[in-house]
């Protein structure tokens, strides 16, 4: 039994049902929907237990990674792992009315950590590099000339960021000057949403390409 | 009905048709349209070029199969020039669903003029660990922390590559294929630069190139591949010519019949919208 | 004594004359003369490699300990070389062993792996092929860890600052000080399109994103689908929200039957209509999408954090003519919903629409503490472009 060509033709035909949809909603298109959302959810549940749960929880409570050995005792080789895994099981408790006072403290654990981390590495990588380097000149000198074009390259980033603050100011009501800076800040925004709805545009269409040379090379064999 | 009322109300379905013929046709003819190579694309190939033969370089498989026909010609590719460069290769994925994807992919490589390197030791494949930028500080305190094993089970000390190479600062540098989050935005570029240092280059899905060209001008990234058209420049430097290079001739004629389509729509929206205040009936656009 | 410049000069001259030369097309010949050329000039010029200089070993400042900082001035032959060998010892007359390489144009090495409080001793090599020069030897330098990270000064001060901000601010919210917020263009829609739903006969639909509880963007989406779920308990109209995570589902139903207690119709909230699809993110938004086609809800709610699918989600509540307010913080996907939704709340106008709505004296007072910083921030860059058109790179130094 050839597992491979059976793979490409369900593949084939699953991506075939759901572009069925691109017509119109169809039998067709409910049976792969339903498929993928039953085989996603089982499929993850499986990679959480393989993946997540038995090397990074079970192995490691009885297993010695540094000595390379098992150990079966009475107390776990790492027994400390405890401590997170009843803080995961204290997420169960939300379905259990009574209880599920206890999941906030997995919660308070588990947003502490992470902004903790986060915080720190989001200042030093997006806020204060980003503000740094939005400090440019007024006028830009090569060669000892201003040059019109980084000069104005320069105004056009300094004033786009001065704008969109002003729009996201919720202080002030946007009339007169601050009501101007807003207008342009949507200006400058709306463009920006343009450029990156442009690249959205050729990454779907990318998917779009993959999926046919997927159809036809792997499947139909038409494509050198 | 005017001609630019019926086209403002076109049935969607014409559009959807007109763009899958353009994608087939421009599959299956085998024209090839020029592809010029983008500073930023560059800026990865040097990065990687500019590592001496024998240095260890850490490599993120940082997507799953929905981001496959973006990232995976990429990661091909630059897997292709570390063999060529004869980098010691540590792969590994943020993405759960993106592990069996890591070993097909080198798989891939290797049998295609690089059948004589040798697991342990010029590449090993750590597999995959969720946690996204946890797994990256854990990583840099020491690598068997995060990962005991490799994909295969094995320890990392009955690896020879890895007898040297124990933390993250150890790799000089870190490219990442990045189809979201975790990846270089949240993981890479916060910790494994700007914490410790590591030069970060990598690809990214067209979706985030332009949320990701504030880091290419502040040189927090060295260079960034964008979508396909990223994996089709870097498929011309390393001369390895493949599905993203095919892909580009579909890409490019489909942009230019979706550029046709907003130009007319645009056109005929105006034009409709000026009847409509003169007092003539207006269109009312499908939903 | 002449060094690798005048070698490798002569060989560069070699190499053109021979290449160029019309009259020796055959390459055998070519080579010949190149070999020649070279062997003349090995014969008669005497190379010495430079070494380094000015080299200097010293524990790595603002680290957890373990590692010692090597620098150096780069050889005159730089250009020549393969790279730098870094090479340790714990005493000063070696022997030295390799601590690690870099590559030529570099005059810095980090030594880590180290033992705190032991002396250890560098030299650095300026390496080619089959030959190195040795620099002087530089220590000893002891490692040894910091208690606090110099570099991170102003990360410190910037987080206390937004910090002291916020809490003020949170403080006199809590004392009852009326603290004003404009009123976001949004949520004037929410109303309208709950009525159109109502009309219509038809569900509302609201989606709460892709990322579960501990996410401050869920969080705040979750206070606005109080606000609607409020609203259509009034009208009588049914709710759904299909989750992608179970924790956002039970605090859904949480929030969805106190909003129809509050609005005194208890018994029509139906919990069946809040329910999980699935994890999986492209699996999420085909079971939305089914949904919004055999429902057909009126109005379709995006709140909350979104990746791909939100355009999936966007298009397909469009094409069934449903109102669509959309509300996100993620910048990649703004596009999308302000092409394909009625009304978008962008970024940071959900926080502000949430804290509209409650009046909570948390949610108003950090959004009023990060108003204050981005005058502060507005402030700096106005300063600053203002001082770096000048040359003088007093902020921008705040910032690095």
């Amino acid at each position: 039994m050839n597992w491979t060509l059976l793979g490409i033709w369900i593949g084939a035909l699953l991506t075939l049902c759901i572009y069925s949809f691109l017509y119109k909603d169809n039998p067709f298109y409910k049976f792969a929907e339903h498929v993928y959302v039953g085989i996603s959810a089982g499929y993850l549940l499986a990679q959480d237990y393989w993946v997540q749960l038995r090397p990074n929880l079970f192995l490691p409570l009885w297993n010695d990674y540094a000595q390379g050995q098992v150990h079966f005792g009475f107390i776990p080789a790492h027994w400390y792992l405890f401590i997170p895994g009843i803080l995961g099981l204290l997420v169960f408790t939300i379905f259990i009315p009574k209880v599920s006072w206890m999941f906030r403290y997995t919660l308070a654990f588990t947003v502490g950590v992470f902004s903790g981390l986060a915080i720190t590495a989001e200042l030093s990588a997006r806020v204060l590099p980003q503000i740094g380097g939005t400090l440019r000149p007024l006028l830009e000198l090569q060669n000892g000339h201003v040059s019109p074009w980084e000069t104005f390259c320069n105004l056009f980033l300094v004033v786009g960021v001065l704008a969109t603050l002003i729009y996201f100011f919720f202080s002030k009501e946007h009339k007169g000057f601050i009501g101007a800076g807003a207008k342009l800040g949507v200006w400058y925004l709306m463009v920006a949403f343009g450029a990156a709805f442009g690249y959205t545009v050729m990454a779907r269409i990318s998917l779009l390409i993959g999926r046919m040379q997927f159809l036809l090379g792997d499947w139909l064999h038409l494509m050198r | 009905m005017s001609f630019l009322t019926k086209a403002l109300t076109l049935d969607r379905r014409w559009i959807f048709l007109a763009i899958g013929i353009v994608v087939i046709l421009f599959l299956l003819i085998p024209i090839t349209l020029p592809v010029d190579v983008t500073p930023e694309s560059q800026g990865v190939y040097d990065t990687i070029e500019a590592l001496p033969s024998g240095s260890p370089i850490l490599v993120a498989w940082d997507f799953d199969p929905a981001s496959k026909p973006e990232l995976e010609p990429m990661a091909l590719a630059v897997i292709k020039h570390c063999f060529r460069r004869n980098l010691k290769v540590v792969a590994m994925g943020l993405w759960i669903t993106g592990a069996p994807l890591i070993e097909q992919d080198i798989n891939q490589v290797k049998a295609n003029g690089f059948q004589n390197k040798k697991y342990g030791e010029d590449y090993v494949n750590l597999g995959v660990k969720v946690g996204g930028y946890v797994v990256v500080n854990t990583m840099a305190q020491s690598i068997k922390d995060a990962f005991p094993t490799d994909y295969f089970q094995t320890p990392l000390e009955q690896l020879p590559m890895m007898q040297n190479l124990k933390t993250l600062r150890d790799f000089p540098v870190v490219i990442s294929f990045s189809a979201g989050d975790p990846g270089i935005k949240d993981a890479w570029v916060p910790f494994a630069h700007q914490r410790y240092h590591c030069i970060v280059a990598g690809g990214c899905t067209a979706v985030s190139v332009s949320e990701f060209s504030p880091y290419l001008q502040t040189r927090q990234l060295s260079g960034l591949l964008g979508g396909m058209r990223g994996a089709a420049e870097y498929e011309k430097l390393v001369d390895a010519k493949a599905l993203a290079t095919k892909g580009m001739n579909a890409q490019s004629f489909a942009h230019l019949m979706i550029i046709l389509f907003i130009v007319f729509g645009n056109v005929a929206f105006f034009l409709t919208r000026r009847k409509r205040v003169q007092g003539a009936e207006g269109p009312r656009v499908q939903g | 004594m002449q060094n690798y410049s005048r070698l490798r000069s002569g060989f560069r001259k070699a190499q053109q004359l021979a290449l160029n030369n019309h009259h020796f097309k055959n390459q055998g010949l070519r080579a010949l003369l190149l070999f020649a050329w070279l062997a003349l000039l090995a014969s008669t010029s005497s190379a010495a490699l430079a070494p380094p200089e000015d080299i200097k070993a010293f524990d790595t400042p603002n680290d957890a300990g373990g590692s010692n900082t090597i620098t150096w001035k780069a050889s005159p032959d730089d250009s020549l070389l393969l790279g730098y060998s870094v090479k340790r010892n714990a005493k000063p007359e070696g022997p030295f062993e390799e601590a690690g390489v870099v590559l030529k144009g570099q005059e810095e090495f980090q030594d880590a792996g180290l033992t705190d409080g032991q002396k250890y001793y560098y030299r650095v090599d300026a390496r080619v092929l089959g030959d190195s020069a040795s620099s002087a030897v530089a220590g000893p330098a002891v490692p040894s860890a910091q208690w606090f990270n110099l570099g991170r000064v102003n990360i410190l001060a910037f987080i206390m600052l937004f910090a002291g901000v916020v809490l003020w601010y949170i403080a006199r919210a809590k004392k009852g000080a009326k603290l004003f917020i404009r009123r976001i263009a949004g949520l004037d829609a929410v109303e309208e399109a709950v009525g159109r739903s109502t009309e219509m006969g038809r569900p509302l639909m609201f989606i709460p994103g892709l990322l579960s509880i501990d996410d401050v963007t869920t969080l705040a989406a979750l206070t606005i689908l109080g606000r609607v779920a409020r609203k259509a308990a009034e009208y009588d109209t049914p709710v759904l929200v299909p989750c992608t995570d179970p924790l956002v589902m039970t605090t859904a139903q949480e929030i969805v039957k106190q909003s129809y207690s509050e609005a005194g119709r208890p018994d029509a909230y139906r919990e069946g209509n809040i329910s999980y699809l699935t994890y999986d993110q492209f699996g999420y938004a085909a079971g939305c999408d089914g949904m919004m086609l055999r429902e057909k809800p009126g109005a379709v709610f995006l709140q909350g954090y979104f990746y791909a699918e939100s355009l999936i989600l966007a298009e397909t509540g469009h094409s069934i003519g449903a109102i669509q307010i959309a509300g996100t913080t993620a910048v990649d996907q703004l596009p999308f919903f302000v092409t394909a939704c009625d009304y978008t709340l962008i970024g940071e106008e959900m926080y502000a629409a949430s804290s509209y709505l409650t009046r909570e004296p948390i949610m108003l007072g950090t959004l009023k503490g990060e108003d204050l910083i981005k005058l502060l921030i507005v402030l700096a860059l106005t300063v600053g472009v203002v001082l770096e058109t000048f040359g003088k790179h007093w902020i921008q130094a705040l910032f690095q």
